[in-house]
């Protein structure tokens, strides 16, 4: 086997490909011919299965260096641990096309399992657009991007190791959470499609792939969220999101996907949205794709980006593809995509879900353009326009307000119209706590360094981006002057109308069952859950905001200092204490430790700010920051310049306030989605395969965990050291990270 | 392209054998399985790249197995099961008709609920609560439709109905769930009561 691995590699790439198309052709026949649906179907599964094969392939080659693969060479070396090793599964482009063709057959295997007897109209055609989509996968793979592909000089003694900005525990687990969401979004789009060919555009296709769309939702959240986590720790400037294109790439079908989650209850519940829900969903689904040639193709610059190739060629010519298919489909049945009913007033949750539709779109649409717009002018200007974070959270913080808005608007809206009686009984508590909300952050906001309003200073570089819009730029910087006590009076409005709502539920159940409070709210979510599930992540939402909010306030600073001088900043008190150096397999480390007193002398902890030399890539050391959390805010602490005799370090300090809210409105965000996705029993009698397939998948896990808990030394050796990697920016070319 | 649904949603009926039998060729679904706690057991003996062989010999084996038993469907070589229930063995999928039942008959209790806490008024409650159970009872029709059962109690009301004199229109048509028991069903009562 070690003597045959590129060869095997390249094989299983090739069965896979051949055993997608034919399970594609079965399937795509079986419409006509249903006795060749379980042929189809269990074709299918013998593509995933060899698809698998070939990742299990290329991840013994990491395991045991194979350094004759190309790819291997290029993205490990002896020094790296277990779970460094498996990443770089993923953390080149040949690997990573793989590990979404890999996603890709799994979630085909588990949607066709799941199908079974369901949804025989559509099966075909759901089966047939996962499998045509694994064929582009595999071709890509097996003819542009081979990672079997051996070197020709013969084997290196070592590999050139991964990239160091790689080497962090949310790069193991953000680009698989990233990959599940948006390969996740294939399954509904194979549903649109199903629906659109066989004008089954009901509800049927709806129910089915509603909690398909909740789960990938879910994991795009995630994904997402875990990429602000990196560059928080990873990337050293002191923020979580720089609207990155890439960062954007990875946002844009997250936005069309909430508005489908929301979009598709009115279908649901009125049968109206048609034409909407099948335009979201197949935008959604392009929008990775999209996202996925901005990554691949090189025509975006971006620190998180794969090198340059002409994989983008691909890509276009497919998306295009797509792009025309979808167009002619829904053309063909756009009388089937009628609504059923029409929406009666402007005060009405179907108004306010439209409402909610366009804003999210129309915050997809600016991404969208602002993201491509240097190469759009490059096209037709001849001059590349940058276009930088500034001007993004210009024009977006209204946007994501006014969806901040809505989502507390919608729940307290009923179906067809709100009565006025209605209206009172809904939105008096909420909007009284967010007056007094707004009141107290105007008086007292200052006193902790949480103004209500910070003016904001003209940006000659947003205005120039601007251009045109010159006056509305101006309006908007001064309307960014208030975002704080709008943020915080909305923020209050919307966790208000999520407790009314818990409180209104449970107290209606008590008046029935005469409950105990809280079995009453527990059998009230448990009854509902896609309700309170969804109201969990409002809650969740809320936080974030909450956290974004903290951006208006945070302050930075820099020092030169030796060991025994202190810095000062906002309350904070920085002592340098030592210099000290450490060493790895991999790596030499530089360590600055600062003891850290607050405004009354207290000591809140050491930072360790730190300098990592990888022997793999001396020539690239990074800045791993320290960061000080608490609920109130972050002290971050990133060290620059350092200089070995005097051991004087150069500091940059930031204080962000209120990060901790947005990663605590992830878990609530988590926590509400599994609240909404938990299945509902069913009460039918279970067969005793099921408590055998039970018992096996616990036997695996369990022991699953305990070997991933045995290989933990090795998983992650550098688990002590301070947070991660990096004030430098990798050399154009260099694989960081990508959807 | 496939000729136009006669219906939107029309479903197609799985045949359904019942949940409890057991089928012994149902214990080859447990070898990936098998495979993943041998690779589990290889890793913590010989070693990780080990349990990674094994693994990857059980997913090849599976997929030549798969992709053999579907050449044989193909060629007839292999005994099909009845085109509508697909190949495999599922029994436990719910159908269309009872995915769309449990489906409404959410809804109605969501609507139920709405209505308890005070977020639409008596006219819009009516208006919807019609619209989905007119859904709901085409949906019961159609799961419960050549159930000898209901054929059977069809017949008895329309026995009972000619003796009693009240044959009519409407007792050709499936007999809707009285509005009390719907009311019963959904809670309906218990939501007004908190008005």
């Amino acid at each position: 086997m070690w003597q045959s691995i590129p060869e095997l590699g390249t094989g299983l790439l090739l069965a896979s490909l051949v055993g997608a198309g034919y399970a594609f052709a079965l399937a795509a026949i079986s419409a006509a011919r249903p006795h060749l649906l379980g042929a189809a179907r269990r074709a299918t599964y013998g593509t995933v299965a060899l698809v698998g094969t070939a990742v299990i392939v290329l991840a013994y080659a990491f395991v045991s260096h194979d350094f004759r693969l190309s790819y291997v060479t290029r993205y490990s070396d002896r020094s790296m641990s277990f779970g460094y090793l498996m990443s770089s599964l993923w953390g080149g482009q040949d690997g990573s096309l793989l590990w979404w063709m890999f996603l890709l057959a799994i979630y085909s295997g588990a949607c066709i399992y799941w199908l079974r007897g369901r949804y025989l109209a559509l099966q075909p055609y759901v089966i047939a657009t996962l499998l045509s989509v694994i064929v582009f996968f595999g071709l890509i793979t097996l003819f542009a991007a081979d990672p079997f592909t051996t070197i020709l000089t013969g084997a290196p003694v070592d590999g050139r190791g991964l990239n160091p900005l790689l080497q962090n525990i949310y790069m193991i687990i953000h680009p698989p959470a990233l990959y599940l969401g948006f390969v996740g979004c294939t399954i509904p789009f194979s549903f649109a499609i199903a629906a659109l060919i066989t004008g089954r555009l009901g509800n049927e296709w709806i129910v089915a792939v509603r909690k398909w769309m909740l789960f990938a939702w879910l994991f795009l959240s995630l994904g997402n969220a875990l990429g602000m986590i990196w560059a928080y720790v990873e990337l050293g400037w002191g923020g979580y999101w720089g609207w990155d294109p890439v960062e954007n790439a990875a946002f844009l079908p997250w936005l069309t996907a909430t508005a489908y989650v929301h979009s598709t209850m009115i279908q649901e519940r009125r049968r109206m949205f048609k034409l909407w829900n099948v335009v979201l969903i197949s935008l959604t689904f392009l929008l990775t794709i999209f996202g996925t040639f901005l990554t691949r193709s090189g025509v975006i610059a971006s620190v998180h980006a794969f090198a340059k190739s002409d994989l983008g060629t691909y890509f276009l010519y497919y998306l295009g593809l797509l792009i025309a298919v979808t167009v002619g489909l829904i053309i063909w049945r756009f009388p089937k995509l009628r609504s059923d009913d029409h929406i009666e007033t402007t005060s009405s949750r179907e108004a306010a879900f439209v409402l909610n539709n366009w804003a999210l779109v129309g915050a997809a649409v600016f991404v969208a353009v602002a993201t491509t717009f240097p190469i759009i002018s490059e096209a037709i200007l001849k001059e590349t326009v940058t276009v930088g974070p500034e001007f993004y959270n210009r024009w977006m913080t209204p946007v994501g307000l006014t969806i901040f808005a809505l989502m507390g608007l919608g729940p307290l809206l009923g179906w067809r119209k709100t009565s006025a009686r209605a209206f009172r009984r809904g939105f008096v508590f909420p909007i009284s706590v967010a007056v007094v909300v707004a009141i107290l952050h105007a008086i007292l906001g200052a006193r902790f360094n949480m103004p209500a309003i910070v003016l904001r200073e003209p940006d000659p570089g947003g205005d120039v981006v601007v251009g045109g819009f010159l006056a509305v730029g101006a309006a908007l910087r001064y309307l960014g002057s208030i975002v704080p006590i709008i943020t915080s009076t909305l923020a209050a409005f919307n966790i208000t109308v999520v407790v009314q709502e818990f409180w209104r539920g449970a107290a209606a159940r008590r008046a029935r069952t005469h409950e105990n409070p809280a079995v009453a709210l527990a059998r009230c979510v448990a009854k509902s859950r896609r309700r309170y599930g969804g109201y969990i992540v409002h809650f969740g939402i809320a936080m974030m905001f909450i956290g974004f909010l903290g951006q208006a306030w945070g302050v930075s600073g820099q020092a030169s200092l030796v060991p025994g001088q202190s810095y000062q900043l906002q309350g904070y008190t920085l002592r340098y204490e030592r210099f000290r150096a450490e060493a790895d397999a991999s790596k030499e480390m530089q360590f600055a430790d600062f003891s850290v007193t607050d405004q009354d002398g207290r000591l809140r902890g050491v930072v360790s700010p730190a300098k990592f030399i990888y022997r793999s890539h001396r020539e690239q050391p990074t800045s791993e920051v320290a960061v000080l959390n608490s609920v109130r805010d972050d002290l971050y602490v990133v060290l620059g310049n350092f200089t070995g005799p005097t051991g004087r370090a150069a500091i940059q300090v930031h204080i962000n306030p209120l990060v901790s809210w947005i990663w605590f409105g992830v878990l609530v965000l988590i926590l509400g989605a599994g609240v909404a996705l938990w299945p509902a029993s069913t009460g039918k009698p279970v067969g005793v395969m099921r408590y055998l397939k039970l018992a096996t998948s616990l036997v695996a896990a369990v022991g699953f965990s305990l070997l991933l808990a045995s290989l933990s030394g090795r998983i992650l050796p550098n688990a002590t050291a301070p947070a991660s990697p990096s004030t430098t920016s990798p050399p154009a070319g260099m694989d960081v990270h990508a959807p | 392209m496939p000729p136009e649904a006669s219906t939107e949603n029309a479903p197609l009926r799985p045949v359904e054998p019942q949940a409890g039998d057991f089928d012994p060729t149902r214990l080859l679904e447990a070898i990936p399985l098998l495979g993943l706690l041998a690779s589990i057991v290889a890793s913590v003996v010989y070693g990780f790249p080990t349990g990674l062989i094994v693994i990857g010999g059980t997913l090849l084996l599976t997929g030549i197995w798969n992709l053999w038993v579907s050449l044989q469907l193909v060629a007839g070589d292999r005994p099909g099961q009845p085109e509508a229930t697909a190949s495999e063995s599922e029994t436990d999928a719910p159908s269309y008709e009872e995915e769309q039942k449990a489906f409404l008959l959410r809804a109605l209790d969501d609507l139920e609920f709405e209505r308890s806490v005070g977020k639409i008024d008596d006219e819009d409650y009516r208006v919807l609560r019609e619209q989905y159970r007119k859904r709901a009872k085409q949906a019961l029709a159609g799961e419960d439709a050549g159930d000898p059962l209901r054929q059977e109690a069809e017949s008895i009301v329309r026995t009972y109905l000619e003796e009693q004199g009240l044959t009519g229109p409407s007792t050709t048509s499936p007999p809707p769930a009285s509005e009390s028991d719907a009311d019963e069903d959904t809670g309906a009562d218990e939501g007004r009561g908190s008005q």
